[in-house]
């Protein structure tokens, strides 16, 4: 290198060197937030995908292992039985989450009156201020073999009674049932915003036609809210995938495994039996899932952008 | 045109009507079923032992308000301990994401896309890959039984949310603002208190409101780091509770004290439902 050039280079570093100094105090805002950010997100996101090959109990020094874990994950009948459940209950969840909403938000959009659509966009948005861990408590009081709602209605209608959450064959299910109808306030939210923002000259000149209102739904509305039905799949399917609520406050994943996920595998791995390094595995997986799926997602949505262009 | 107009609007009228009530009727239903487990949990904070074993799930008198007594000595503490956990989680991340975001916005300087990448890039891990490490980092610092446990680790939750949020608010404010407040001679920083942040308190609202709803629900992290029940938060003394009040049978206590956990969050609702309602909607910004 000719010293003209060095000299240039050198230059160039001392110009970013003097910006650095200049603009220090813009560093100095950022600060906190990457402290926060490397200390509690990306150091351990490193730590997670390193110590998924090592043996570790959280706070001696690893072991290194190699695929060990990830071997364990994919051949443990526990642990396959456990995804076999994710599959299962997340899938219903996307289901149930995006289907049910949108028909009570269709409902609410069609009211007339300004004031009951008002009323009941409230009602259905009201129960998010109940705490998560409240509402399964409730749930597990209405399932309660001996004292529940539901084994009550079906002693007084002659009917056998059931376990529910404590009979292998019938505790998903029951995990399925919960929060019937299932009708979420966030989701109502998000397509009513959808909705809201059809140019009213489309509806207009659908009734002209004289367009059914199934056929105005079908063939004009849910075209043009495919966006947010797209933006709830995301995000119930990582909402779904991570969640392990029922697990941690009431099945512990039994009876016999019949509930567990792997995001409570996770857990209970690492915080029940310290081994944190098959957590760390699972919790990999679980990401590679996630960011699949977003992946998958989000390519379809840019065609459906492109698609629309024409 | 016009001669159809006024007819097809009458025919309409018509139908609105009774289109209307039908679809009341519908949701009427729906939203009764979903409220059903709230109003079953109301009704039986209000009952003795006696009645439930008579009846569990029928409403009976006289009403024993008794049950808020005794649970509101048990909850009062961790209630207190849940306003302490979002005060200061609000502090430091509101804090720390209004200077990230500001600087981002205003300032060009050497690494800024960067960084901005970096803060992006958090939106691709999912919480379920750093839980258990995060705990391990928090167990080699000392923060477990510790206030800081519970506020750094959930401010750094929602740096990337915030950030992106403010960030875009502050690159809309007219830059001939802060050209006039140069001219006055304010600081960098006098600019920020007394120019942007006042411009900003609508979505700063909806800022702490979403982050207080979601730290009072909070319960898996602080069941991770709490392992000392006189740091136990709301939703964690409930849990407490039922395990402690499912052998002492004192269930009606119990209940008034589930019930006691949901009403803050009720009460913040009611006063500020806008902000609450744009906050929860803005999760398509996550996208």
């Amino acid at each position: 290198m000719s010293t003209a050039a060095r000299r240039a280079e050198l230059n160039a570093i001392e110009r970013v060197w003097l910006q650095v100094r200049r603009r220090w105090y813009c560093y100095a805002g950022m600060a906190i937030t990457l402290g926060l950010l490397i200390t509690f997100t990306y150091y351990p996101a490193f730590s997670a995908i390193y110590h998924s090959f090592t043996v570790w109990d959280g706070y001696r020094p690893a072991r290194w292992v190699g695929l060990a874990n990830y071997r364990e994950i994919f051949t443990s009948p526990r642990f396959v039985q456990s995804f076999t459940n994710m599959v299962l209950l997340s899938g219903w969840t996307v289901i149930r989450g995006i289907s049910f909403p949108l028909f009570a938000a269709a409902l609410v959009y069609r009211m007339r009156r300004e004031s009951w659509a008002y009323f009941f966009r409230l009602l259905f948005v009201l129960p998010i201020v109940v705490p998560t861990s409240v509402t399964v408590l409730i749930w597990q009081q209405l399932l309660d073999p001996n004292f529940g709602l539901f084994n009550d209605i079906l002693k007084g209608l002659g009917l056998p009674t059931s376990l529910w959450l404590g009979d292998p064959k019938t505790a998903l299910g029951s995990l399925m049932f919960v929060g019937f109808p299932w009708i979420g306030g966030v989701s109502l939210l998000i397509y009513l915003a959808g909705f809201l923002a059809i140019p009213s000259e489309i509806i207009e000149a659908s009734i002209v036609d004289g367009a059914s209102s199934w056929r105005r739904f079908f063939a004009i509305e849910l075209p043009l809210i495919l966006p947010q039905v797209r933006l709830l799949v995301i995000l119930h399917t990582v909402g779904a995938l991570q969640s392990f609520a029922w697990q941690l406050l009431v099945t512990d994943g039994g009876p016999m495994g019949s509930t567990s996920v792997p995001a409570w595998e996770m857990y209970s791995q690492a915080m029940r039996q310290h081994r944190f390094g098959t957590g760390s595995a699972i919790g990999v997986v679980l990401f590679l899932i996630i960011f699949s799926l977003t992946l998958i997602n989000r390519t379809l949505i840019r065609s459906e952008v492109e698609f629309e262009a024409h | 045109m016009d001669t159809i107009e006024p007819s097809l609007r009458r025919g309409r009228a018509r139908l609105r009507i009774s289109g209307d009530v039908w679809r009341g009727l519908v949701l009427g239903v729906l939203g009764f079923i979903t409220f059903l487990p709230i109003i079953l949990l109301f009704e039986l904070s209000f009952k003795s032992e006696q009645m439930m074993a008579e009846s569990m799930w029928l409403p009976a008198l006289p009403l024993r308000v008794r049950n808020y007594y005794y649970a509101w000595v048990f909850m009062a503490r961790p209630m207190l301990n849940s306003i302490v956990y979002v005060i200061g989680t609000l502090v430091v991340s509101i804090t720390a994401s209004v200077l990230s975001a500001y600087v981002l916005a205003r300032y060009s300087y050497p690494g800024r896309e960067l960084l901005f990448l970096a803060i992006l890039g958090l939106m691709m891990i999912p919480g379920v890959l750093t839980l258990i490490t995060r705990f391990a980092v928090v167990l080699k610092l000392r923060l477990n039984n510790t206030y800081w446990g519970v506020w750094l680790p959930l401010a750094a939750a929602a740096q990337a949310f915030q950030i992106i949020v403010l960030r875009t608010f502050f690159e809309s404010v007219p830059e001939e603002l802060f050209e006039a407040g140069r001219l006055d001679g304010a600081g960098e920083f006098r600019m920020l208190v007394y120019i942007a942040l006042p411009m900003a308190k609508p979505i700063l609202t909806t800022l702490i409101v979403l982050l207080t709803d979601s730290v009072w629900n909070e319960f898996i992290w602080p069941v991770m780091v709490m392992s000392n029940p006189k740091l136990y938060p709301t939703v964690l003394a409930i849990l407490a509770l039922r395990d402690e009040w499912y052998r002492d049978a004192d269930t009606g206590a119990a209940y008034a004290a589930y019930a006691i956990a949901a009403i803050p969050m009720f009460i913040l609702f009611a006063f500020s439902s806008r902000a609450f309602i744009r906050g929860l909607t803005s999760g398509a910004i996550k996208m």
